[in-house]
């Protein structure tokens, strides 16, 4: 369904990504790997359009991807960006609107909210709120429900478990293999990579932009590799 | 005596409203760019000019040469961003740059009007024949209850625009964060566009009204000045603050113009908006804007 091929990056003289190559398959959880800085939100923000790769092609549905971030997002393909980046100022209700802006029907739009609802039943408690005031959990959330409220049919998580209690961590987690459940593809990039792991059909494993492992998520689950630098060896359960 | 502070109030409200009009087109810009539009004085100045033709020259009716001077000031509005910060937003260039374009353009638009024009002066023929409605000792001009009429439409107009249409939500989703805007199918070229043609509609539409209120030389665009201060009070980026601090800010000069005189007044202004920055920096919408980086 989405295909990279060799994409290349530079933010000045550093380089993020270096010939990165990989396929996601249609319905599947695809996950990213990888350290602090090793250029997981770099390749997001070049498939969602926020950042033109210096080199390489990215293939969606068998044709080239748009080139503007609108446009990608039209074409099925949402960003849930790291840190969330809820409209704080805006209520929850407001930001829910905001993720169906290419919605042009007011009735589809209500309808879609209420579905968002009964997936997340704390967002109705606080439609009025203004999203700034909800918590970290809540707002995350708010962040993939706003994302939802699309349609895509691919969606790009950007740690979505980041700076959360161990609780909302897996109900976050609860919720990506919801989101498969209903068609949609997941790619996923996460520090907490045994979660990560352990929910992909298939991943790969990015070091200082470069891509190290790749193969299904049970494998590198069990790789002794991906065990010592990602899983904290003697730990495993 | 209350009678002549009412009639000073009268006065000063009805200066605020152009202020007014001047401080929203400022703001609007500052909250979806973050940078101080000081070109924005160049487009009053254009206007200005070009309301003179239409009204003075061509006689349109007044309401007619007010809304071809917006149109004007619109297309002018779209031009500047593109001339001027469009390469900017392409290349993601760092803040200065949108503030060393923008006075670059005002400073430009100026001269190209004193170029065309030379420093004479140039009167609007007075939009009523008879300006003056007195009620017992009080004093009416009915060019400022036109203004303060047109300046609450206008931004009433302004804030449903903003609060209740797609396109409103849009600006909003901008303002506050721009990338994510896009993730969310925002095309934030058309909402930048919209929002310098909004902005120089109201630009043009003050530049008329300046210019019947006041004469029209090249450098009456220096008056973005009142319109900065006023959003600065009120909170930059901020539309009602910004529509609150020029209200105040004409009532306080003519006021100090009264009590002090011509030449004191905007000292005493200046001193008491750097006090009340100090306590409140924020503003009176008490929000902080962050400056992008």
């Amino acid at each position: 369904m989405l295909s990279v091929n060799n994409l290349s990056l530079s933010y000045g003289k550093n380089r993020a990504l270096s010939n990165v190559s990989f396929e996601v398959q249609q319905g599947e959880i695809f996950s990213i790997i990888g350290a602090n800085g090793a250029g997981k939100s770099s390749l997001l923000r070049c498939i969602s359009g926020l950042v033109k790769p210096m080199e390489g092609t990215i293939y969606y549905e068998g044709k080239p991807l748009p080139k503007e971030p609108h446009k990608i997002t039209a074409a099925g393909i949402v960003h849930v960006p790291e840190g969330r980046r809820i409209f704080a100022p805006l209520t929850v209700k407001e930001n829910l609107k905001a993720g169906a802006f290419l919605v042009k029907s007011r009735s589809e739009i209500e309808a879609r909210i209420e579905e968002q609802y009964k997936i997340f039943p704390r967002l109705k408690e606080r439609e009025n709120q203004y999203a700034g005031t909800l918590s970290g959990g809540e707002q995350q959330m708010l962040a993939i429900a706003r994302a939802l409220m699309s349609r895509p049919k691919l969606i790009l998580l950007d740690e979505p478990s980041l700076g959360l209690a161990p609780l909302v961590v897996k109900e976050v987690f609860r919720i990506i293999e919801l989101i498969r459940e209903q068609g949609v593809t997941v790619l996923l990039v996460e520090q907490n990579a045994k979660k990560a792991l352990s929910l992909a059909d298939h991943a790969v494993v990015l070091e200082n932009g470069i891509i190290r492992k790749t193969g299904t998520g049970k494998e590198l689950l069990n790789d002794q590799v991906v065990k010592e630098a990602y899983l904290g060896a003697g730990h495993s359960d | 005596m209350v009678l002549f502070y009412v009639q000073q109030l009268i006065n000063g409200v009805s200066r605020g409203a152009v202020y007014a009009l001047i401080a929203v087109g400022f703001a609007l810009i500052f909250s979806v760019l973050k940078f101080s539009n000081f070109a924005h004085g160049g487009l009053i100045s254009v206007a200005a000019y070009a309301g003179y033709y239409f009204s003075t020259k061509f006689d349109f009716p007044p309401v007619i040469a007010i809304l071809c001077t917006a149109l004007i000031g619109a297309v002018m509005g779209i031009i500047l961003n593109y001339i001027a910060f469009y390469n900017l937003q392409r290349r993601n260039s760092p803040n200065i740059f949108y503030f060393v374009s923008s006075i670059t353009c005002g400073i430009l638009f100026m001269n190209i009007l004193t170029l065309m024009f030379g420093t004479t002066f140039y009167a609007i023929k007075p939009f009523f024949k008879n300006n003056i409605i007195k009620i017992g000792n009080l004093i009416i001009l009915k060019m400022d209850i036109m203004i303060l009429a047109l300046t609450f439409v206008l931004l009433a107009a302004l804030m449903l625009l903003i609060n209740r249409t797609k396109m409103g939500l849009a600006l909003r989703m901008v303002s506050i964060d721009k990338d994510t805007a896009m993730l969310m199918g925002v095309n934030s070229s058309v909402v930048i566009t919209v929002t310098f043609s909004i902005a120089g509609a109201l630009a043009g539409i003050s530049g008329i009204l300046l210019g019947a209120n006041f004469t029209i030389d090249p450098f009456l665009g220096n008056m973005v000045v009142k319109g900065f201060i006023a959003s600065v009070i009120g909170g930059l980026g901020s539309l009602p603050g910004a529509i609150i601090g020029a209200i105040l800010l004409g009532v306080m000069e003519v006021i100090f113009t009264v009590l002090v005189g011509d030449i004191l007044s905007p000292a005493i202004i200046f001193v008491m908006t750097l006090i009340f920055l100090l306590i409140r920096p924020q503003g009176i919408s008490g929000h902080f804007v962050t400056e992008k980086a």
